[in-house]
This record gives structure tokens, C-alpha cells and sequence, in this order.
């Protein structure tokens, strides 16, 4: 990979890419003063990633087929 | 006693100082990675309110800045982990038209929609890198790694445009 190949796929990128403005539009402090008033809600259900399904789902299964696990599970929590 | 230290004591007038002093810095940081001004504003907001939440982990001694755009890094590049529809990003940049018009349409997609594919690390690092022109050192910084990680993200990231370019048809 040479200098110039660099050169022309930073070209291609910039040209593919549109620009930003870096300017911040608007005083945020607004925001900020609501954000900190607002009480801190739990995290939405969409929002959990893959694995954490990965792991309810799998610990839902291993309950499911050794239910004796269930006391086990409740004193870990 | 001191700004910082002001802060780190939960002083709500202190935090307001920071925030109105380094707002902009991390907006135009974060819109460089995410590349769309309604999600750089909601960002640095939650950029703000978790360096709040964490400010007794922070050392009055080391600059704030840094410690902030370390902050906005990680989650800018969150954001580009979990955003579910790439096909958006980059729509609702700021419409300053600088393309070449020699350079067709259907190329500019196919080069966007390779660039979308990246992984997001290495996505990152490469719209700053090649698409922003900053250089690795300060990239590494807002990271929290190594120049030498930077130039290696970079490098792969070129890689796989490269090969998924070359697939399309397009050769830089």
C-alpha cells in the first residue's frame, strides 16, 4: 500500500462522506438542567444487548430442567 | 478551592462552569464520529451527566478535557455499536457540498455503504484519521490507548475498504 493509494482512498472517502459542522448549534446547559432533574429511568428492554438475552435465556433453561438451582440462583441475587 | 476540586465535591455551579467551558470541544468531537447534530447534542449531554455521576473518580490534577473526550469517545462509539439502522448515518450531516462531481452517485454509495460496514472501532479511528485529518496521537488520547493501536485500526480499517471496494468494482 503506498503513500499515493493512501492518498487517493482519502480522497474517495472525503468525497463519499459529507462534511460536518463542527459549531456547536445551541447552549446545551438547558438539556443538562433537565437531565439532572429528570429521575434516572431503568434501561430500556430494546436496549439490552444480544448477550444479556443470552444469559437470561440460558439461565431460564438451566432453572427450567434443575429447578433444585432455583434456591441456589435466589441466594446469589 | 479550585474548580476542579470544586466539582469533584458535587458543586453544582462548578459543574456548570466545566460543562459551559468544554460543551463545544466535545459537541465537535462527537459529531465527527457520529457524523449527525441531534445525536452529537443528545451525546454530549449523557457525556456530561455520566462525567457528573463519575466525579469522584476524577483526579483534579489531570485536565478535565481529556478525561471528558475519553468520556465522548466511548460513547460515540457505542452509539455506532448499537445503532440499528446504519442506512441513516451520515444522511443529516450538515449539507456543506464539497463533492467531486466527477465522482458518480452510485460510486459515492457503494464507498459509504463500505465505509457503514466497518466495525466500529475501527470506524472510528478511520473517520478520524483519514476523514477528520487528526492525527493518531490525539485520536489515542481521547481513546485511552496507544498511538501505535490507532495506526493499526487504521490500517485495517483501509484494508477492508480496500477489499470491499475492489469487490464493487472501485480501485483508489
Amino acid at each position: 500500500m503506498t503513500e499515493q493509494n493512501n492518498r487517493e482512498l482519502r480522497s474517495l472517502l472525503k468525497n463519499a462522506i459529507p462534511p460536518v459542522d463542527p459549531a456547536l448549534p445551541r447552549d446545551l446547559w438547558p438539556d443538562m438542567v433537565r437531565k439532572l432533574k429528570a429521575p434516572r429511568s431503568a434501561v430500556p428492554l430494546r436496549r439490552l444487548p444480544w448477550y444479556d438475552w443470552a444469559l437470561i435465556a440460558s439461565s431460564a433453561s438451566v432453572l427450567a430442567l434443575f429447578p433444585k438451582f432455583i434456591l441456589l440462583f435466589v441466594f446469589h441475587l | 478551592m479550585e474548580l476542579p476540586e470544586r466539582f469533584v465535591q458535587g458543586d453544582i455551579d462548578a459543574f456548570e462552569t466545566l460543562f459551559r467551558q468544554f460543551q463545544n470541544d466535545i459537541y465537535a468531537w462527537i459529531i465527527r464520529i457520529v457524523r449527525d447534530t441531534g445525536i452529537a447534542e443528545e451525546l454530549t449531554v449523557e457525556t456530561f451527566w455520566r462525567i457528573y455521576q463519575a466525579r469522584s473518580r476524577f483526579n483534579p490534577e489531570k485536565p478535565f478535557g481529556a478525561w471528558a473526550r475519553r468520556i465522548a469517545t466511548n460513547l460515540a462509539i457505542d452509539h455506532l455499536r448499537n445503532r440499528r439502522s446504519d442506512q441513516e448515518l451520515f444522511e443529516n450531516a450538515a449539507q456543506t457540498d464539497r463533492h467531486d462531481p466527477v465522482l458518480e452517485n452510485e460510486t459515492r454509495d457503494q464507498i459509504k455503504r463500505a465505509f457503514l460496514r466497518l466495525p466500529p472501532k475501527l470506524r472510528a479511528a478511520a473517520t478520524l484519521a483519514l476523514i477528520e485529518e487528526k492525527s493518531y496521537s490525539e485520536i489515542a488520547a481521547a481513546l485511552g490507548t496507544a498511538a501505535g493501536t490507532i495506526r493499526t485500526r487504521v490500517f485495517r480499517a483501509t484494508r477492508i475498504l480496500r477489499k470491499q471496494l475492489a469487490r464493487l468494482g472501485v480501485t483508489p
